[in-house]
């Protein structure tokens, strides 16, 4: 069954399930409730038929600071997927799709120019999903993975920053069809 | 140099920053005899609180409460914060004292400067990160009243009202003041939303966000009438639907919620119909907009809605939504399409509890609405999703037990589960094994396959094992319903049976030629590793019911089922290193045999970091003093495993000291971007850790550990359990807050029966009840600690414990929380109690029959240890020392230790102890050290079992017993063929290590010198 609702400060109690996976990080207390304080409408989960929770989507919508106005890499108003994860025994069901979606839809309800994402250059399924949705590579950002989850000797990992375009961008001004060919360090990016 | 304020105060700093404080006490002496100023004073205070003698310590207190008793307003914000700094250096993180006076210093300097906003801000935000509600909502009112063109502060004062109202600090007769007027405060706010005009033009005056829509429910809630919260949320201002909640999904979820309640059934149901069509009609540009209407919860209060109106049309209704919604063009995501199809199953049980006869078709033919096939359906189109069997348990515990057959002969047969172009038929028994490897080939295939295996254990095991344990039968004999054999709860043959069957399909998934094993990257997990659990979950179940108390040979079959089961979980685990759920049941496997240092390797393993160490370190730290309290050999590399225990038991201990800091940081930043629904859940949160069990057993568990390693506990390890442990523990009022998470084990049993998590448990689980306990304990060990480092402290422990006892005369102890051990240590502790408080207590002497009274009390202490002695010594067999032999040794030695100790201290009282305890005492320490000595004897008697050789071999024998037949064997053959003999030569020879750390810590036991 699919059942959402908005993720509760008493759920990191409770987020084992998609957390002790090993590909998504469990951040201090700061890093959620900063999210459920600023947006917390864009921070919302899937529970299974028993109440565990099987994904959730953090999101915010905001845009670089004003400093970085005339920066080649500022970013305008935009929905940003900041953690995106599904536990194990709730993949392939969609989850990730209608998670994502009802942050899209807020992107749009703000008239934002764009959702983005970073992934893991080795993360093919993510990538796959993404791509299914509408995204696609708009950069690639060298090393912004600070380790490698399958390969314990490597320095980090490349991102790969990810957009789907939303109404706003009519002249799709913010999208690139060869973004694997753009690479950024990671000072670069907001 | 934060507060400089002047070029002259320049030297005063430095002198502070040099550590030269007389030398700063004596430059803003001088500078105060030229000028006194607030500043200057309260500059004075901060270096006096620096200086080391404790006169000056308490001097810092006094002038404060000076200050605040002779009514003095400060305005300069820098000297408040001087004295605030001062506080903190003499009583760190004290609450009350700093309302008292700085949180009451603050309001003064509000109500001095109500217009100066950033002071206002700056109060405001110091009193919200104190708790100091009641200081915080006359600033917020303030904030309202002098600045009245911010929408934002008529909401922080609404906010601040009902958050003290509904705080502990709020005296009982203010509650209804301070609520009632958030309440009146935020409708006026409604009742202007609702008569606008234009949306887009709010007035100040009233409420804009979704976030505030929330804060009305919260309030209304509390202290409205529930009607009212419905009428809210029914309005087209003010509800879902409105152009201020911008469809906030939880305004939805809570207007169906209460329309439940309310029995508005017509309503909800009509409602819920319109939703659904909503999700599935595209907008304009085409888009499913609104699908996420097609939300489970809707469906839910739909067929609920349906079933209370008893009406048929309804049903048919919904039917059709089901049919529009799988309608191949219907492009709703299949998400939410899978919605509709279980909508559809839940349809069809809910149609045969209505009607009972002759019940709607639900499907293409008569056939298929039968409830089974029903079932079928789903799983036809859904067997390869994990979540398949979880979305269908609830349907199949409802069957009546003819159509359990029915289903069981189905999935028995396997047929009719794969999709329809799949072949079916029924297996040639010949080429079951070709066949099974040929099905099992893909994911997707193997999911099926451990969904088809995960129901017939509920039919066959889970459900028939709830229903047993359920009867009032007083011999726990029982008839198996499924293979009609003699049972207890438990039914061994099916157990059996279920356990080889998952063992030969997990072998089958992983003998694939590499197409899916050598594909996984170190991140995956094996899909085929529920067959490996649920067979581990039948071995454990196999295990506990062929346990005796007293037995633990490594012959006996049911630790013959434990090892097997280790043997499944580690080798799976070599494959699928991520599961998580494989380290969790390893850690309880593990431990349950004494394995101390394999448990910690598998407990790593789930690398738990921040919160997660709140929720899941009882795993592995639950009584790990009484498992491996000495340092654990480290096995596995890496630094991340170099820890010691103390050293992660502090790291758990950190987690809530920061958490604190990061709660408080974002209830301001809440308040700032006007999240109101955030600041009470924050609150909530706070509330959860300062009282959280874990950290009970985190103080507890160090304080134990330091003692049996060292003798004693370091200073600091006490003023973190000051820290950690709340004050108003003691009170029986006051409920610690199980964060524990039991969830995240695997569990496939029936969601009427105890979970697995429970039904593994092989000593009593975590309960506020021990932790209580072991509190008092702890208390009693503190004060008759001989350490010269613990003098300040005792008399505060000694008030402390009094306090208690008079609080909690019962001598009630939780019997079910602990082991026998645990339980007679507790009686035992609780004497000590009773006879420290009682001895010295000189108006006590005075009554008749306080001298009996005594005598009694220490009767029943020598009494206890006793017990205990003849417990270690009853304990035959030993060897290998597993958790409940271990659990008892150590608890045994810790309180002959303590009650040693007891006497030494009573001893040093001369006088002010009643003259017949000494004699008493005497007694008292007798038994203590025959305690010990008998404990002592079982240590050296353990070693030296375990120190003869051939103990590898005796593990894998054991494992791979010789003396097996029928199933049984059957079963052994089968994981035998799971692994290789150099894993399993490894293996043992892990586990025979393990045992031998285990032990180690016996060299620490020892009689304590005499008094």
């Amino acid at each position: 069954m699919t059942s959402l609702r908005p993720f509760h400060a008493t759920d990191v109690f409770k987020f084992n399930p998609t957390n002790l996976d090993p590909l998504t990080e469990t951040y201090d207390l700061n890093f959620y409730f900063s999210y459920l304080a600023r947006w917390p409408s864009l921070f919302n989960l899937a529970t299974s038929p028993s109440g565990t929770i099987s994904a959730y989507i953090m999101g915010k919508l905001e845009s670089s600071p004003s400093y970085y106005i005339t920066s080649a890499h500022y970013l305008p108003f935009h929905a940003h997927i900041t953690a995106l994860t599904v536990a194990p025994h709730a993949r392939r069901l969609g989850l990730a799709r209608v998670l994502s979606q009802g942050l899209e839809e807020k992107g749009e309800e703000y008239d934002a120019w764009f959702v983005d994402l970073f992934v893991r250059k080795s993360n093919r399924i993510a990538q796959a999903l993404y791509k299914g949705m509408g995204y696609s590579v708009f950069r690639v950002v060298k090393g912004y993975y600070s380790d490698d989850p399958n390969d314990e000797s490597a320095d980090g990992e490349d991102a790969w920053d990810m957009r789907k375009p939303l109404r706003r961008d009519v002249e799709r001004k913010h999208v690139r069809s060869d973004g694997e060919k753009w690479e950024v360090m990671p000072e670069d990016v907001w | 140099m934060d507060n400089l304020q002047d070029r002259q105060d320049v030297p005063i700093w430095n002198a502070i920053e040099a550590k030269n404080f007389k030398q700063a006490l004596k430059l803003v002496d001088k500078r105060l005899a030229k000028k006194s100023t607030d500043y200057l004073e309260a500059l004075k205070i901060y270096i006096r609180s620096l200086l080391p003698q404790v006169s000056e310590k308490s001097a810092v207190i006094l002038h404060l409460e000076d200050v605040v008793a002779r009514k003095a307003v400060l305005s300069d914000l820098a000297a408040i914060e001087l004295y605030e700094d001062a506080l903190e250096e003499v009583l760190p993180g004290s609450r009350e004292v700093w309302i008292k006076t700085i949180g009451e210093l603050r309001w003064r300097c509000i109500k001095a400067v109500p217009k100066n906003e950033d002071t206002s801000l700056a109060c405001l935000q110091s009193c919200l990160s104190r708790d100091d509600l009641d200081h915080a909502r006359q600033i917020a009112n303030s904030l309202e009243k002098n600045f009245p063109n911010s929408h934002l502060y008529i909401f922080w004062n609404i906010t601040s009202m009902f958050m003290f109202s509904i705080s502990p600090q709020c005296p009982e007769n203010q509650r209804k003041i301070w609520g009632g007027l958030a309440l009146g405060q935020i409708g006026k706010l409604a009742a202007a939303t609702r008569q606008a005009t234009d949306m887009k033009q709010l007035p100040i005056r009233s409420i804009q966000t979704p976030q505030e829509l929330l804060l009305l429910d919260r309030i209304t809630e509390v202290f409205g009438k529930s009607e009212n919260r419905l009428e809210y949320l029914q309005d087209k201002h003010l509800g879902p639907e409105s152009t201020v909640a911008k469809g906030e999904w939880s305004l939805w979820r809570l207007r169906l919620k209460l329309m439940t309640e309310a029995n508005h059934w017509q309503d909800l149901f009509d409602l819920c119909g319109t939703l659904l069509k909503r999700a599935r009609t595209p907008n304009d540009s085409n888009q499913l907009v609104e699908a996420s209407f097609s939300d489970w919860t809707v469906w839910e209060a739909y067929l609920k809605s349906a079933s209370k109106l008893e009406n048929r049309g309804n049903y048919n209704e919904i039917r059709e939504e089901v049919e529009a919604h799988l309608d191949p063009a219907c492009e709703i995501d299949k998400g939410w399409k899978r919605n509709a199809s279980l909508a559809k199953v839940k349809l069809s049980f809910e149609c045969s509890a209505s009607f009972s006869q002759n019940a709607p078709s639900i499907g293409p033919s008569d056939k298929l609405s039968s409830q089974p096939n029903v079932i079928l359906d789903y799983l036809q189109e859904y067997g390869d999703a994990s979540t398949a069997y979880n979305d269908i348990r609830q349907f199949v515990e409802v069957l009546k037990p003819d159509e359990r057959s029915q289903l069981m002969s189905m999935l028995e047969d396997n047929t009719a589960l794969e999709k329809p172009q799949q072949p079916t038929g029924p297996v040639d028994p010949e080429a079951a094994d070709i066949s099974d490897s040929r099905n099992l080939s893909t994911a997707s295939k193997i999911t099926r396959a451990v969904n088809r295996l995960k129901l017939k254990h509920l039919i066959k095991s889970s459900i028939p094992e709830q229903e047993r344990r359920q009867s009032f039968a007083e011999t726990q004999q029982f008839k198996c319903s499924s293979c009609a054999n003699d049972c207890g709860v438990f039914c061994r043959s099916c157990l059996v049976q279920l356990a080889e069957e998952s063992v030969q399909s997990y072998r089958s998934a992983i003998s694939d030629d590499g197409q899916i094993t050598k594909s996984l990257l170190s991140t995956d997990r094996h899909p085929a590793d529920d067959f490996c659990v649920l067979a581990a979950m039948c071995l454990i179940k196999l295990g506990r019911s062929n346990i005796s108390p007293h037995s633990e040979n490594l012959k006996s079959s049911g630790i013959v089922y434990l090892l097997q089961a280790m043997v499944l979980l580690e080798s799976a685990w070599l494959r699928s290193k991520s599961n998580f759920q494989l380290s969790l049941m390893l850690v309880r496997l593990y431990s349950h045999l004494g394995c101390g240092s394999l448990a910690m390797r598998a407990y790593q393993r789930l690398f738990l970091k921040e919160v997660q160490l709140d929720t899941l370190s009882y795993t592995m730290f639950d009584r790990i003093s009484t498992l491996h309290p000495h340092p654990i050999h480290d096995s596995s590399g890496g630094s991340s495993n170099t820890r010691t225990l103390i050293e992660q038991l502090q790291k758990q201990q950190k987690l809530y000291k920061t958490s604190r800091e990061h709660i408080n940081k974002n209830i301001w930043l809440s308040f700032k971007h006007g999240s109101y629904n955030s600041i009470f859940e924050f609150r909530e949160v706070t509330q959860k850790l300062s009282h959280s069990i874990s950290a009970v057993m985190s103080v507890v568990e160090t304080n134990r550990i330091h003692r049996f390693i060292t003798s004693k506990v370091p200073a600091g390890a006490i003023r973190q359990m000051y820290g950690l442990i709340p004050a108003d523990v003691e009170s029986r009022e006051r409920v610690l807050s199980d964060n524990n998470d039991y969830e995240t084990f695997p569990n496939f049993e029936s969601s009427r029966a105890p979970g697995f998590e429970e039904l593994s448990r092989f000593i009593p689980g975590p309960s506020e009840s021990r932790y209580r306990v072991t509190l008092l304990a702890e208390r009693i060990m503190l004060i008759v600690d001989p350490s010269p480092e613990l003098n300040g402290e005792r008399s505060i422990l000694q008030q402390s414990l009094s306090r208690h006892i008079k609080q909690d005369s019962t001598s009630k102890v939780g019997v079910k929380s602990m082991t026998r051990a645990e339980q007679i240590a507790a009686h035992a502790h609780r004497a000590m109690a009773i006879i420290l408080t009682e001895s010295c207590d000189q108006e006590l002497w005075l009554e008749g029959d306080f001298k009996t009274r005594l005598e009694g009390l220490n009767q029943e202490l020598s009494n206890r240890l006793e017990e205990l002695a003849e417990l270690i010594g009853a304990m035959e067999t030993v060897i290998p020392a597993f958790q409940t032999t271990l659990n008892a040794i150590y608890t045994a030695y810790e309180v002959g230790r303590s009650a040693l100790n007891f006497c030494k201290y009573l001893s040093t009282k001369g006088k002010a102890v009643h003259l017949s305890q000494t004699e008493a005492s005497k007694k008292v320490t007798q038994a203590a050290e025959q305690l010990i000595r008998v404990v002592m004897e079982k240590c050296a008697f353990i070693k030296k079992g375990l120190d003869e050789g051939g103990w590898i071999d005796k593990v894998l024998e054991s494992v791979f017993p010789d003396s097996q037949t029928g199933s049984e064997l059957s079963l052994t053959e089968a994981v035998r063929k799971v692994t290789d003999e150099v894993f399993m030569e490894e293996w043992a020879g892990d586990v025979v290590e393990s045992w031998k750390d285990s032990i180690a810590g016996f060299s620490y036991i020892k009689i304590p010198t005499k008094v």
